[in-house]
C-alpha cells in the first residue's frame, strides 16, 4: 500500500494506492490516524480519501474507514471517499458501506461538494 | 459426517407472512406463464428447476438447532425452536417406549438457543438421558433452563421432567471425546460469553461458530479464529449482519458479518463456508441476495482461491 497527502484549502486529500487487507490495514490506519486528531483549532479540515489507486480491500480496510468516519462525525466534520474502482465499489455495496459513507465518482466531484475553495485550487492545478 | 439443520434463524423464530406467501404464489404463477402440467412429476420438475429456491422453499424461521450424524446416540448443537421438529421426528421414529440418549452442545444459553427444549417430547419421558455440554458452568446452564420452565414462563416445571438431564462443563484447553466425535471449544465474543465448537470425525472437520462478534481490530481474536477454523471442511458461521451494520448501529450486539466470515474462512483454508443465524428482519429475497453478494465478495477478495459458500436453511442436509 502506498499513500500521499495533499492539503488543499480546508480539505485533506489522502490518496491510497495498492492493497488494503489484513496485512496492510495497520499501515492504512497509521496513514489516516494523524488526520483524525482534534487539534483544537477550528474548523478542522475535511477529509477526502482518493481511492482511485486502490485495487484491493477486505473487511480489515473497511473497518479503518469506519473508524475514521465515526471520528469525523463526532468532530462534526466531513469525511468522504472518491474515485472507487469497480471492484472496490462492489465491495462497498456488498458491505453496505455505500449507505454509511459519502462516495463521489471523482476527486473533482468530492472537492466541489466539500469546498468551493479547494475545488478552485484543484482546477487551477 | 452429515449435518442436518433443524433451525437456522437468529434471535427469534419467524414465520412467513400471508403477504409474503401471496407474493411467492404470484411469482410462481407468473413463471408458469399459463402452462399446463400433465403429471405430478411435470409439476415437481417445474418447481425444482424453474422456481428459484427463495420462492419454492425459503430459508425457514426456526432458531438454532443442528444435528450431527453419525453416532450411536444423538448429537445436536443448541436447542433453538428447531428442536421441536427434531423431537417430532424422533418420537415418530422411536415412540415413547425406547429410551434414547442425546448429547447437546450449547453455544450459550440465550433464549433463542434454549427455547426449543420445553417442546422436545423426550425430556418428559422417563428413561431418556439428555447430556448438556457447554463452556459455561453447569449451575449457570441449569438455571437458564429452570427459569424457562418455571412460573410464569411455562406450565410444566423443570422438576417435573421425566428424563435424566446431566450438565457437563467442557474446558477449552483440551480435546473431548463424546459420541464418536473429537471436540474442542473456543471462547467467543458475545454478551454473557459464547463458545464455538470444532468437531472431528473420520478425518472430517466441522466448526460451529455462532453468536460471535468478530472485532476486526482485535488481532489476537482474528488469529485465534483462523487457528480454530484451520482447514475445516465446513464452517457454520454467524453471518447475521452486513459489515456496515456490524460496525455501526449494531456494534456490540454480539454478532458478525457475512464478509468477515469470508475473510476468516479464506485465510483459514476452509473448504465450505455456511452462513447461519439469519437476521429475523430479512425475508427470503434479502437472504438470497446476501448469499449472491457474499459469493461475489469471495470471488473478488479470494483472488483465485476456491471456497464453496452456502446459506443455511431449515431442513438443509450437508454431507461432509
Amino acid at each position: 500500500m502506498e499513500s500521499s497527502v495533499r492539503q488543499i484549502a480546508d480539505v485533506s486529500l489522502i490518496r491510497i494506492d495498492g492493497r488494503v487487507d489484513h496485512a496492510t490495514a495497520k499501515a492504512f490506519e497509521e496513514v489516516i490516524k494523524p488526520h483524525l486528531d482534534d487539534t483544537g483549532g477550528a474548523p478542522l479540515p475535511k477529509i477526502l480519501l482518493d481511492l482511485g489507486g486502490l485495487s484491493f480491500m477486505t473487511s480489515a480496510g473497511l473497518r479503518v474507514l469506519m473508524i475514521a468516519a465515526k471520528a469525523c462525525a463526532a468532530q462534526g466534520r466531513d469525511l468522504a471517499v472518491a474515485a472507487l474502482q469497480p471492484a472496490i465499489a462492489e465491495i462497498f455495496k456488498i458491505s453496505r458501506f455505500d449507505l454509511v459513507l459519502t462516495i463521489y465518482p471523482t476527486v473533482e466531484d468530492g472537492l466541489s461538494s466539500l469546498s468551493s475553495e479547494a475545488a478552485a485550487l484543484w482546477e487551477a492545478g | 459426517m452429515r449435518v442436518r439443520f433443524w433451525g437456522t434463524r437468529g434471535s427469534i423464530p419467524v414465520a412467513a407472512s400471508g403477504r409474503s406467501i401471496r407474493e411467492k404464489i404470484a411469482q410462481a404463477l407468473r413463471m408458469a406463464e399459463g402452462r399446463r402440467f400433465g403429471t405430478k412429476e411435470d409439476l415437481e420438475q417445474f418447481i425444482d428447476e424453474v422456481i428459484p429456491f427463495s420462492v419454492r422453499h425459503g430459508y425457514g424461521g426456526d432458531t438454532s438447532c443442528i444435528q450431527l450424524e453419525p453416532g450411536d446416540e444423538y448429537t445436536l448443537l443448541d436447542m433453538g425452536s428447531g428442536l421441536r421438529r427434531f423431537g417430532q421426528q424422533v418420537m415418530a421414529e422411536h415412540g415413547p417406549d425406547r429410551p434414547q440418549e442425546y448429547h447437546f452442545f450449547m453455544s450459550h444459553m440465550h433464549w433463542d438457543h434454549i427455547m426449543g427444549l420445553p417442546f422436545f417430547p423426550p425430556i418428559y419421558i422417563p428413561g431418556n438421558t439428555i447430556h448438556v455440554y457447554g463452556g459455561h458452568p453447569p449451575p449457570m446452564m441449569e438455571a437458564a433452563f429452570r427459569r424457562q420452565q418455571s412460573n410464569p414462563c411455562f406450565p410444566v416445571y423443570w422438576d417435573r421432567l421425566g428424563a435424566r438431564i446431566v450438565f457437563t462443563q467442557l474446558e477449552t484447553d483440551r480435546t473431548h471425546e463424546i459420541n464418536g466425535f473429537s471436540i474442542r471449544l473456543t471462547d467467543q465474543s458475545h454478551h454473557g460469553g459464547s463458545f464455538g465448537f470444532r468437531f472431528e470425525r473420520g478425518g472430517k472437520v466441522l466448526v460451529y461458530s455462532t453468536d460471535t462478534e468478530h472485532k476486526l481490530e482485535d488481532d489476537a481474536q482474528t488469529e485465534a479464529a483462523i487457528s480454530f477454523f484451520k482447514d475445516a471442511d465446513l464452517v457454520i458461521y454467524d453471518a447475521m449482519y452486513s459489515l456496515a451494520d456490524m460496525v455501526t448501529v449494531k456494534e456490540d450486539w454480539g454478532h458478525s458479518s457475512n464478509v468477515v466470515g469470508v475473510d476468516l474462512c479464506l485465510r483459514a483454508g476452509v473448504k465450505h463456508y455456511c452462513m447461519f443465524h439469519h437476521e429475523p428482519a430479512c425475508d427470503d429475497d434479502m437472504i438470497h441476495t446476501s448469499l449472491n453478494e457474499t459469493r461475489r465478495y469471495a470471488e473478488i477478495v479470494g483472488e483465485g482461491r476456491s471456497m464453496r459458500i452456502s446459506m443455511t436453511y431449515d431442513d438443509m442436509v450437508i454431507e461432509i
